[in-house]
């Protein structure tokens, strides 16, 4: 009987998750955009009388939980892309991916832990620059625009 | 030459299955449409179907999977082996597709 560690078996890989092969930055982008607009609500929130100092716990502790989220989802989307798609070819051509990444994992992990909007600015270009990374990968164009709805800040967006 | 290779991973079903034991020969000759097992400089071994795309340029294709983007290109004296029977669930022949 042939083992798995026989050293006559050569394990040839057939990896791939499902395979689905979608890989796309716009959810990482959108819960980027999230965060920003999680403080920004916080920050209202703040600065006007609340009903009640309950209904200000109630709205902060959301407003904490969806920040927290959001974040991990940024690091989460760009992990995938960067372990599942991003290959030799493209890391020859964009040396710098390995740096963009660990930044974005790096200003993730502050603004899940502050409420700094600096911090999630910073998140969001540098998600940004990862897009463009990304499409660039793909030979599709993209553009800076600002998105249609609070946060209302530049967002890259692919010209398809 | 031949050599035994063991499937991992899940990307050429339903041809072929995790864990399935394949027999393949020694090549330089690229055929479209066979079952290959290619060591790559930075996925190892790789067992995948090749495509051609162009008579002078072949890739790498998944047969539960469409498109093979992230998969390399392989090019004609490249050495890899053609995996022509498959153990796991009884002995089949590998088929050209």
């Amino acid at each position: 009987m042939i083992r798995q560690d026989d050293k006559l078996v050569t394990s040839a890989s057939a990896h791939c998750d499902v395979p689905c092969a979608i890989y796309d930055p716009a959810p990482l982008l959108i819960s980027a955009l999230t965060v920003v607009r999680m403080i920004d609500i916080m920050e209202e929130w703040m600065s006007h009388k609340p009903d009640s100092e309950l209904a200000l716990q109630n709205a902060l502790s959301r407003c904490v939980a969806q920040k927290e989220q959001h974040a991990e989802d940024v690091k989460h989307e760009v992990r995938v892309i960067w372990g599942d798609y991003l290959k030799a070819p493209q890391f020859e051509k964009h040396p710098n991916a390995h740096e963009l990444v660990h930044n974005i994992m790096l200003t993730g992990s502050k603004c899940k832990q502050g409420v700094d909007r600096a911090d999630a600015l910073k998140l969001v270009e540098l998600c940004n620059e990862f897009a463009e990374m990304f499409w660039e990968t793909k030979g599709v164009e993209t553009k800076r625009a600002v998105c249609p709805y609070k946060p209302s800040l530049e967002t890259v967006y692919p010209v398809l | 030459m031949l050599r035994l290779f063991r499937v991992s991973g899940r990307s050429m079903l339903p041809t072929l299955r995790d864990g399935d034991l394949v027999i393949a020969w020694r090549s330089t000759r690229l055929r479209a449409g066979r079952i290959i097992c290619i060591d790559t400089t930075h996925e190892g071994w790789l067992i995948k179907r090749l495509r051609c795309r162009h008579p002078a340029r072949f890739y790498l294709d998944s047969d539960g999977q469409t498109g093979s983007e992230n998969l390399p290109t392989v090019h004609d004296g490249d050495l890899h082996y053609v995996a022509f029977i498959a153990f796991g669930r009884g002995i089949r022949w590998l088929q050209t597709r």
